[in-house]
């Protein structure tokens, strides 16, 4: 029985923008420790080998420092680590894997496969077929060679590749680095390690995305995890299973407000996120002041709480209530404007109606 | 307010006691010369009202050298309906009383009653000044003062804006000014007076700008780096595809061919100098002959004529062996022009060839295919530089980690972005707020003006064809605006003439007394020579404007020109020969 961990996009020295600086850095820095708890648990499962299926680096210029951290995160599984460049960090002919081989810094066990080719591991009895990209994009399907190499008599037959399954991910029709659906078949492979999409994903009994191992962006399809694959030998059917990795869970909460409930539901949610979570809240309907303040206080409380905030608020109307606006005290020309702003639907009426509203509040806690 | 009766004693110039009654409800004109008591009775009403009866600042009222006096001052007056009487005392005998049919007040009592009534107050100590006079501040005017009317309306404006709100029926806005002050500070956070920005909000432009200034400086250089990533890529490729080819070693080859040829052709020379050699020799021997030949003959010919008659025998033997040398001589020569023919050919012949050859072009050949194979060299060296050098160049900027740079500074670009946006939106709702705020209460304060503003065109126009005195938030005076030659003029109030401001002082005070009059507030109007820097002709409109206002309130006209008062329709009383 061989182990293998699958895993890929790791997309080291990534940055975050649209975070507070402090929360975008951490995001950062959760991409080595994703590495590290790879290493430890192919270690755990006394794996024969890990795969890496490109976009290791997110750019090719990332920083000696970075890379550094990476090889050094990978340090705790000792046995042997095949990585190929992807898109991001293809394999040109200056670039971060250059970088980090003129550096010294690649470890014995972490075989780099720059150039298309079988990395062979005798230990493992196993050949892996590599289809590193060497520019950003190509438009013939890499794997294609697969189906002529030659690999030992007895050994597994294993494919690593990068790039878009064809027919298979509706967004990715005409998409760069084209990969045949049948290639595992096609060219006899026990099984085919793909990266480039960022979600786990059977694309056939031999044929699987990873994933990223942590998740970077918003969207719910299964990333965060690595790929266990277990083989009984040369031709069997692999037992795959999908391991969750990632710290960090990115929702995106999209709720329209409309009653007090509704209000209340959302601050119930926030509520409920963990310290682990990247929200993105984008709001839309109307709020009056004491729904307004509700939310702020439960943002407010949410933000100090989980990993990172983001709260879009373009499609959300300030609108007080007959309730509000008396509560406010405001006569004459100050309820006039108050008022007319109400009416108002710009995004900077809207400003200016919360901003008097906070004024005329601050003023009634004042006089209370 | 009427009065109807007033009566003086030991007062000033009054010490005996001095009485004018029967007062009318609307224009009552006095005069009097200089010195004639007018004044003194102006005061001695003002006192009854403005003077505690216990306050030494009523010591002025005293009669002259008599230190006994009880200056007294009795007044009957009608308001609101009750008819009163006022009668205070000061100095030696400190009373007040207050009565109203059944009612009666003493002391302060009826003196805070009065006060209430009217609408003044008291000062704590010693004389009643300006400030504490309030309406009757405004309406009692003293003499040539009547320009001056910023700091009466100061005072009285409590009364002008309570009668404003009581007669619109609202008020301007609780705390509304508060708000609008912070509203004021909180946009001078972030933008000046003039709408640029300040503060924070060019703080955040700027940081926004500068750092999609160095995004775009990082793009350039990886984007750069990535046009050099890909010449490295051409270089090293073609390096290779050079070093394998060696097309240099093909030139190398043609160069030795060339070269081949041309010593080929330079031989050709050696066999053209032989064949000139050969060819002088040739010449050279048949010139030689030709010479031995001739030189022979001419022997001959000696011989012949000197000898003429030596034997016969020895001349046959001598002839016979002198033309056998001849024949041999004759022989030789066409040898050797027939060795010059051949040579002059073959020279020839090599000079033929030698013209096909192109030695010229030959060198040519030589030179231009050795630079080449020496260019190809030195190309391939350079470009082995180059991919050094770029190799190294690009592992330098490799390590910068331009592109982890780049992304970070696209997350403070954005970041910065997104707070100048926060700020600009923020700066714009308040400017707004600012705007909207201002001109609803502009337009509120115009409207809570508008009553004052109707009285006030009512006298204006009375005086100002068509013009229009405009009051500021304060309701003092502000602007004259009346038609001129080029479309309206607006002159600020404290820029006119002293006697425009005299005669707009006045009509605004009967403004206001017709304002506070609407309210039900009490309006007395007295005039202590209040138009000295008038001319006629306005004089003549003031009456006019006088008259009117005289129909709805009280006025007391003291004057020093009572010619000047003649066509008011009312009796012009004379105070020294009066009561």
């Amino acid at each position: 029985m061989t182990t293998l961990i699958h895993t890929a996009d790791w997309q080291i020295g990534r940055q975050y923008g649209g975070f507070e600086p402090e929360d975008a850095a951490a995001l950062a820095d959760a991409r080595f420790a994703a590495v590290e708890r790879i290493a430890h648990l192919a270690a755990d499962e006394q794996a024969d080998a890990v795969l890496v299926a490109g976009d290791v680096f997110d750019a090719q210029g990332v920083s000696a420092r970075t890379i550094r951290r990476m090889f050094n995160a990978m340090a705790p599984f000792a046995g042997p680590w095949v990585l190929i460049p992807g898109n991001h960090d293809a394999a040109l002919a200056e670039g971060v894997w250059r970088h980090a081989l003129r550096m010294g810094v690649v470890p014995a066990n972490v075989k780099l496969a720059l150039q298309p080719g079988v990395v062979e591991l005798p230990e493992q009895r196993a050949a892996v077929l590599c289809a590193p990209l060497t520019q950003r994009h190509t438009y013939t399907d890499l794997t294609e060679a697969f189906d002529g190499w030659a690999t030992p008599e007895g050994w597994l037959r294993l494919g690593l590749a990068h790039g878009a399954v064809q027919g298979l991910l509706a967004e990715d029709i005409d998409s760069a680095n084209p990969i045949a659906p049948d290639r595992a078949e096609r060219a006899r492979l026990d099984y085919l390690a793909l990266g480039d999409w960022h979600g786990a994903k059977r694309i056939g009994e031999r044929c699987w995305y990873a994933g990223t191992p942590e998740q970077d962006r918003f969207k719910d399809n299964g990333a965060g995890q690595v790929l266990r694959v277990r083989l009984a030998g040369p031709g069997a059917v692999p037992e795959v299973q999908a391991l969750p990795l990632g710290r960090h869970r990115w929702r995106t909460l999209e709720r329209r407000l409309a009653v007090p409930s509704d209000v209340e539901a959302l601050v119930a949610e926030l509520a409920a996120c963990g310290a682990d979570e990247v929200l993105q809240l984008a709001l839309a309907g109307t709020l009056d002041l004491a729904g307004r303040a509700r939310l702020d206080e439960a943002v407010a409380a949410a933000e100090a709480r989980v990993r990172a905030l983001r709260c879009e608020r373009g499609g959300l109307r300030l609108a007080p209530t007959a309730e509000d606006l008396a509560a406010l005290h405001a006569d004459g020309y100050l309820g006039e404007v108050l008022a007319e702003l109400r009416e108002a639907d710009g995004p900077v009426e809207q400003e200016a109606l919360a901003l008097l509203a906070g004024l005329l509040a601050g003023r009634e806690e004042a006089a209370a | 307010m009427k009065i109807t009766r007033l009566r003086v004693a030991e007062l000033r110039r009054f010490r005996e006691p001095f009485e004018i009654s029967g007062l009318a409800p609307g224009l009552n004109v006095f005069a009097a010369p200089n010195e004639s008591g007018k004044s003194t009775l102006v005061r001695a009403i003002r006192a009854a009202f403005f003077e505690r009866h216990r306050s030494s600042g009523a010591e002025d009222l005293r009669s002259w050298g008599d230190s006994a006096a009880a200056p007294t001052v009795e007044l009957d007056f009608t308001l609101g309906g009750s008819d009163y009487r006022l009668v205070k005392s000061f100095l030696q005998k400190k009373r007040c009383e207050l009565v109203a049919g059944a009612r009666r007040w003493e002391g302060a009592e009826a003196e805070d009653h009065l006060a209430e009534l009217l609408g003044f107050e008291y000062a704590l100590k010693g004389a009643s000044g300006q400030k504490h006079w309030g309406i009757p501040g405004l309406l009692w005017v003293e003499q040539g003062t009547t320009q001056a009317i910023a700091e009466p309306v100061e005072h009285a404006a409590a009364h002008l804006q309570r009668a404003l709100n009581a007669s619109l029926g609202e008020v301007a806005a609780t705390g509304g000014d508060e708000v609008l002050d912070r509203v004021r500070l909180l946009r001078r956070e972030l933008l000046t007076a003039t709408g640029r920005p300040t503060g924070p909000l060019a703080e955040a432009q700027r940081a926004a700008e500068e750092s999609a200034e160095r995004v775009a400086e990082i793009e350039a250089a990886v984007h750069g780096h990535a046009e050099r990533v890909d010449r490295l890529k051409r270089q090293r490729d073609e390096h290779e595809a050079e070093t394998r080819e060696a097309p240099w070693l093909a030139l190398r080859q043609q160069l030795a061919q060339a070269e081949t040829a041309l010593a080929t052709a330079e031989g050709l020379q050696r066999e053209h100098d032989a064949a000139a050699a050969t060819l002088r020799q040739a010449d050279g021997l048949a010139g030689l002959l030709r010479q031995q030949i001739a030189d022979d003959g001419k022997r001959q010919q000696e011989l012949a004529t000197r000898e003429a008659t030596r034997a016969a025998a020895q001349r046959r033997h001598e002839a016979a062996t002198g033309a056998e040398a001849q024949r041999r001589q004759q022989l030789a020569l066409a040898d050797a022009q027939a060795q010059q023919a051949a040579a002059q050919a073959r020279l020839e012949a090599v000079q033929t060839r030698i013209a096909a050859a192109r030695l010229d072009i030959l060198r040519q050949d030589v030179e231009r295919l050795r630079r080449s194979a020496d260019e190809a060299e030195r190309a391939h060296r350079a470009r082995e530089l180059e991919v050094a050098r770029l190799t190294a160049e690009l592992a330098a900027v490799g390590a910068q980690g331009l592109d982890e740079q780049l992304a970070g500074e696209h997350a403070t670009a954005e970041h910065a972005a997104r707070r100048r946006d926060e700020l600009q939106r923020r700066a714009a709702a308040l400017d707004l707020l600012l705007t909207k705020l201002e001109g609803r209460r502009q337009a509120l304060t115009r409207r809570l003006q508008a009553p004052l503003q109707k009285h006030l065109d009512h006298y204006a126009s009375l005086l100002f064809p068509a013009g229009r005195l405009e009051v500021g938030e304060s309701l003092r005076p502000e602007v004259l605006a009346r038609p001129g030659l080029r479309g309206e003029e607006r002159g600020a109030f404290e820029t006119l003439s002293f006697g425009a401001r005299e005669q707009l002082g006045l009509v605004c005070r009967l403004a206001y007394a017709d304002l506070l009059r609407e309210a039900g507030r009490p309006t007395l109007v007295i005039l202590d020579d209040a138009l000295v820097h008038t001319d006629t002709e306005r004089l003549e409109r003031m009456k006019r404007i006088v008259f009117d206002a005289a129909q709805r309130h009280q006025l007391l006209v003291f004057s020093c020109h009572p010619a000047q008062w003649r066509d008011m329709g009312v009796p012009v009383r004379r105070l020294d020969t009066d009561g």
